[in-house]
């Protein structure tokens, strides 16, 4: 069973800025992570340590300043610039507020900016902004305060519109409830009918008032059970809309009976509604975590300008662009393909097989080049009309089987009604020779009782909350039934290029460029363009400065796991493994450019780690997963990185064909999540039991792809295996609980010991009892993690 | 009795004007931070560095 280590208690230091304990052998003395003394240098060098004294222990560690792309800003700015008036008014999201110093940090850089107002509302996460564009470049601004740790986004487009009903309601419903309980204090203390007017003034007050809170608090489980009614379904908020309208009708019928009875159901009522509320305020804020651009700013486009052929962030395309579209690449936007092309939408539609279009034939956006060859296609729309951030937003096809704690939810909705309905009914024949009053009070305490909100309020909440955390740490949930298959991993296979390393290389000696004839030059530039290999993207942005001549006409074919290959008139070019480009075995051991299977040119690369891959994969091989390594790369190459991770060498395989990865991921048996970048590794992300990517720029599998990671760390692959264990746990620990409750209750009805009131006191008590622990308790071990390590790159 | 009335006349109408203003706040959807809103703006005060 993985987890059987617990990670290490650190009693040490605490950090300057967040006063997280400093790990052990932690560079600095006085922070815990990169991000906290970044932030620190610029609350003090801005004169802002006043931040500091508002935070009090509420800093949390801040994130590594991410230079994220600010192109969305773009167009809202010029939007509102078109608006007559100096001041210019915008409305953004942003997500990391989390106290009032951070709103004191807004407002306060904000002014110092010269901005004419800002609004900071933390809890919808959100900002309005008032500015004058002579005196305050709003980018800036935003750069600025990103640096803080903070990320701004367009306005979600999903929008809170929903979420003002039921804290409307539960307001008036508090505020109603108070007073009726206050006059129920009168009748508590004696005040009986014999006490003529003033018992009827009270009588009468409690049931108008208690009616307004049926109405406008019982209407939210009215409208449900109404419409599920309508539709031929046993909607879970029946039993509920029918106990209030029993308890209901109960105080109309004998308003002087009991009149406590009015103080019972308008807290049922409001109790039942800030259940409904605080689930809806949670859901709603983890929503915003992602903001709005689901990783499409990360995204590049080879734009093709004359003979150049430049790289640009996705967001920057404009109808009529010439775009270049290599093997595994996506297209951002729809498009025109200039000649006959082979792209797949098998992560839009499901269709697994490749579909052949002609020259002038529309490419959906979305779809990605699933042929050998890069082609030229003409965008038909800006990006910003594009499809295809709502397509990221969606599921894999998948994903849309139920995952199985959702199967189980579904099977219980279904029978649960009916079943408390039945028992209800039992309950009142039971209790019928007893009185029909003792009769009905059973009836209303068993449907009122029972309590199915905890499984359909508290599970889905745990899971919401568990991605939401995750997405919070980068580690972005695609399959609904992601987290239940994550509890059966056992061994984590990784690639090397693009997985464990960056993908951000660099050429050891760039002096091999200059030693290029023009002509090789040229081919190597046409070859690399075509590429989206993290060699090829390397030598393109090396070549950029010769700027060599781009031949649009090229037949250049790329072949997974070995290279690229361009067969011209006189010659053919290849760039690759030198196993593959030169004839027979080669124990050169870097890519190699070749004429006619003659080598022109060596690349020494050089690349860099991901910051903590050394201690992520020392932390999962402790918390018992066998760690494996698998790639196309040299076996050198791979042997040399394994050592330096503290792989055994026979978990580490190198020169293999993305058909042996799959075969090795195969042969691991079940059990197998698969970490891979490229094109090369879909065929081993079919084999394993979940995958994911950590190329969100190159989303070139999203089909088969489980997650995303985003960030330069794969610390959130180890939070997810971890989160989900606990998941489980939670869940298993609340379906005891809820199931253990409702029988004790029915049981307890049905002996006729439950009255309707304490029934509307337990059901609302026990429902937030659950909606309690289920916080608590994953919230609890979030808290006693270590803080984050420091993120550097180191040299692979 | 007729005191009773008088307050219970005070009461709702403070009720009532409660929920007047929740409406209110809630249309302006400034209703989760309506208490920070009060206190603003917050008073530029001499920095206390955290930095020992």
């Amino acid at each position: 069973m993985p987890f059987a280590v617990s990670p290490p208690v650190v009693t040490c230091p605490l950090c300057v800025h967040c006063s997280s304990p400093i790990p052990s052998g932690h560079d600095s003395a006085r922070f815990c992570c990169a991000g906290c003394e970044a932030v620190h240098g610029l609350l003090v060098e801005r004169g802002l340590t006043r931040y500091y004294a508002l935070a009090g222990t509420q800093v949390t560690p801040a994130a590594v300043a991410s230079g994220r792309s600010l192109v969305w800003l773009e167009p809202l700015v010029e939007q509102v610039a078109k608006y007559p008036g100096a001041l210019k008014t915008l409305e953004l999201d942003v997500q990391g507020i989390h106290c009032a110093a951070c709103v004191w940090l807004f407002n306060e850089t904000f002014r110092r900016a010269k901005g004419a107002a800002i609004t900071v509302n933390p809890a919808l996460g959100r900002l309005r902004l008032q500015w004058d564009p002579q005196q305050l470049e709003l980018s800036q601004w935003v750069h600025e305060i990103e640096a803080f740790g903070y990320a701004l986004g367009p306005v979600s487009r999903q929008g809170p519109s929903a979420s003002t009903e039921l804290p409307l309601r539960l307001g008036i419903c508090a505020a109603i409830t108070l007073n009726v309980m206050l006059f129920s204090v009168s009748f508590y203390f004696g005040l009986a009918p014999g006490e003529g007017e003033l018992f009827a003034i009270f009588s009468r007050l409690s049931m108008v008032l208690s009616t307004a809170v049926v109405l406008i608090g019982g209407w939210p489980f009215f409208r449900g059970a109404l419409r599920g009614l309508k539709s031929g379904m046993l909607h879970l908020d029946l039993p509920i809309a029918l106990g209030i309208v029993l308890v209901w009708g109960t105080c109309l019928l004998h308003p002087g009976a009991d009149a406590a009875y009015f103080d019972t159901l308008n807290v049922f009522i409001t109790l039942m509604l800030l259940g409904r509320w605080l689930q809806q305020r949670v859901l709603q804020a983890n929503r915003r975590f992602l903001l709005d651009d689901d990783g499409a700013q990360g995204l590049f486009v080879r734009r093709r300008r004359g003979a150049r052929v430049e790289v640009v962030p996705a967001p920057k395309i404009r109808a009529g662009d010439a775009l270049l579209i290599a093997s595994g690449d996506l297209i951002p936007v729809d498009a025109r393909a200039a000649g006959p092309v082979l792209v797949s939408t098998d992560w839009i539609t499901g269709e697994s097989s490749p579909r052949e279009l002609k020259a002038g034939d529309l490419v959906p956006a979305g779809s990605f080049n699933a042929g050998h060859a890069a082609f030229t296609a003409i965008a038909l729309t800006d990006f910003a009309q594009s499809s295809l951030v709502a397509l990221l937003r969606q599921p894999p096809p998948a994903a849309t089987v139920p995952a199985p704690h959702l199967k189980f939810w579904n099977r219980l909705a279904r029978r649960w009604v009916a079943q408390v309905l039945l028992a209800s009914g039992v309950g009142f024949l039971l209790w019928l020779p007893a009185g029909a009053a003792r009769a009905l009070d059973v009836a209303t305490a068993l449907l009122v009782v029972t309590c199915p909100c905890a499984i359909g309020i508290a599970l889905p909440l745990a899971y919401e909350l568990t991605q939401a955390r995750l997405r919070r740490r980068g580690f972005f949930v695609r399959s609904t039934d992601l987290l239940d298959r994550l509890t059966e991993v056992r061994t984590v296979v990784f690639d090397k290029t693009g997985t464990l390393t960056l993908g951000h290389l660099a050429l050891a000696a760039p002096a091999v460029l200059e030693q290029l004839g023009p002509r090789a030059r040229n081919a190597l530039w046409n070859l690399v363009c075509r590429s989206s290999h993290p060699v090829s993207g390397c030598l393109q942005r090396a070549l950029e400065r010769y700027a060599p001549s781009f031949d649009p006409d090229a037949q250049i074919v790329e072949v997974p796991g070995a290279g690229m290959m361009w067969s011209t008139d006189d010659c053919v070019w290849r760039l690759g493994r030198a196993g593959w480009a030169i004839d027979g075995a080669s124990e050169i051991p870097h890519a190699v450019l070749t004429r006619d299977r003659e080598v022109i040119a060596q690349f020494e690369l050089r690349e860099a780690l991901r910051p903590d891959a050394m201690t992520e994969l020392q932390a999962l091989r402790s918390d018992g997963f066998d760690v494996r390594l698998l790639s196309g790369d040299t076996a050198q190459r791979v042997a040399a990185l394994a050592d330096r991770l503290g792989l055994e060498p026979r978990h580490a395989q190198g020169t293999l064909s993305p058909q042996a990865k799959a075969d090795q991921v195969r042969g691991l048996g079940g059990g197998v999540l698969y970490l891979g970048d490229g094109v090369n590794d879909a065929p081993a992300f079919a084999q394993a039991l979940c995958a994911g990517t950590p190329a969100i720029e190159r989303p070139v599998m999203p089909a088969r792809s489980d997650f995303f990671l985003v960030g330069a760390g794969l610390g959130p692959l180890r939070d997810a295996l971890s989160s989900a264990v606990r998941l489980r746990r939670v869940v298993r620990r609340v379906l005891a609980l809820s199931l253990g409750y409702n029988t004790v209750a029915v049981a307890i009805c049905l002996a006729g010991w439950m009255s309707p009131v304490k029934a509307a006191i337990f059901m609302p008590v026990s429902s937030l009892s659950l909606l309690l622990i289920t916080i608590v308790s994953l919230d609890e071990r979030a808290r006693s993690r270590p803080a984050p390590l420091p993120l550097r790159e180191v040299p692979a | 009795v007729s005191v009773l009335v008088l307050q219970l006349f005070v009461s709702l109408a403070l009720v009532a004007f409660s929920i007047a203003l929740l409406v209110i706040s809630v249309r302006q959807r400034d209703h989760e931070h309506a208490d920070r809103l009060a206190l603003s703006p917050l008073d530029e005060d001499a920095p206390t560095p955290k930095d020992p």
